[in-house]
């Protein structure tokens, strides 16, 4: 009795085993499906390369950057990808200078050549929807140099900040009661 | 040499910030962080405000930036899923089927992206082993004993090629 018990005992976890990996597979293949469709269609062919993955660079100036995602197409170009979830489906500015920025780290640490133009993936914040592709145009090296450098002046006091170009993120901003904004 | 795309970084480094890339404390030295320099084309006034004052955020960012990063971590397990599943699917290459992700197929793939890869007769080489590689890699499964001199060779060249990377300071002496 307790032989046959066993036995069933056995190949009842032996089966559950077998559900959990056909289960966690099932999973897997969904989510790397699901990858491939929401790609960019530029980008089917292309081999997913880097992921969350960090890069620096020290001259010209010191940067650091972490991609969301770099492909290489065949040709052995890399091209960026950066996801956002907002509501507004629209690349802004500053996407374009996070992928401008990491595009110049990318180059710079592994030598490789990037694309001047790369792809803003943005979701809206629900459940069911989808990320949609945004190509962008990316900054030159010499553009995000001036900008760091820009950057450095402003923090200094060596430049005066200048305004936001839309005044529409001001209402939700965290230091609208210091700001003098003529909007406010 | 694999092609494995991800792998390196498929492992999160614990030194990495986890999901949100904009660090809380500044960047060491003189580096600046791309989502940092990103704050830029948003309002330079910010920069200002939170360089004095530190980073603050309002009751419905802090939600946005939650919602945000469980969004953010579901787009990053997708990747792992594809980069896992083309490794399947696709190219075996002969360094992992011989060491895994050891440090030998860690400077052979770097050999392949920054020395190779550049130039069109080392993209010619690359397209060359492609083909050939899942072949080898079949007969290397089929007879095991194969593995061992495989194993001595390939090791010997990922060995000088990390001498070679280590003198030419990794990789840079190229350019």
């Amino acid at each position: 009795m307790s032989a046959l018990a066993w036995g069933v005992g056995s190949a009842t976890a032996v089966v559950c085993f077998a559900l959990v990996m056909a289960w966690r597979r099932s999973l897997e293949t969904n989510a790397a499906r699901a990858e491939w469709a929401l790609r960019p269609a530029a980008l089917r062919d292309a081999e997913l390369v880097y992921l969350e993955k960090l890069f620096r660079i020290s001259t010209p100036v010191g940067l650091v950057a972490k991609l969301d995602r770099a492909y290489r197409m065949p040709s052995g170009l890399l091209v960026l990808v950066e996801f956002k979830t907002r509501w507004s489906n629209q690349p802004f500015l500053s996407d374009v200078i996070q992928l401008s920025a990491q595009r110049m780290a990318v180059m710079g640490q592994t030598g490789q050549s990037v694309a001047s133009y790369g792809y803003v993936m943005v979701k809206a914040p629900t459940r069911r929807a989808l990320p949609i592709p945004h190509l962008v145009k990316l900054m030159t090296d010499e553009q995000v140099v001036a900008l760091v450098r820009r950057r450095e002046d402003v923090l200094a006091g060596r430049a005066l900040p200048r305004w936001p170009l839309s005044w529409k993120a001001c209402p939700t901003c965290a230091f609208r009661t210091q700001c003098d904004y003529p909007h406010l | 040499m694999a092609t494995s795309p991800t792998t390196s970084s498929r492992q999160r480094s614990t030194r990495e910030p986890a999901m949100g890339k904009r660090s809380r404390r500044p960047v060491s030295g003189r580096m600046v962080s791309a989502s940092d320099l990103a704050q830029m084309g948003r309002c330079e006034r910010l920069v200002v405000f939170e360089q004095l004052y530190g980073s603050r955020r309002t009751a419905r960012q802090r939600q946005a930036r939650a919602r945000g990063l469980v969004e953010h971590e579901q787009f990053y397990q997708e990747g792992i899923a594809a980069s896992a599943q083309a490794d399947r699917n696709g190219r075996c290459f002969i360094a992992t089927c011989l060491f895994g992700e050891a440090w030998q197929t860690e400077v052979l793939r770097r050999f392949r992206d920054e020395a190779l890869r550049p130039s069109a007769w080392g993209r010619w080489v690359i397209r060359l082993y492609y083909r050939g590689a899942p072949g080898i890699c079949v007969v290397l499964r089929r007879w095991p004993a194969l593995q061992v001199p495989m194993r001595v060779v390939l090791g010997a060249i990922a060995t000088g090629l990390r001498w070679w990377s280590g003198s030419c300071g990794g990789g840079k002496c190229r350019r």
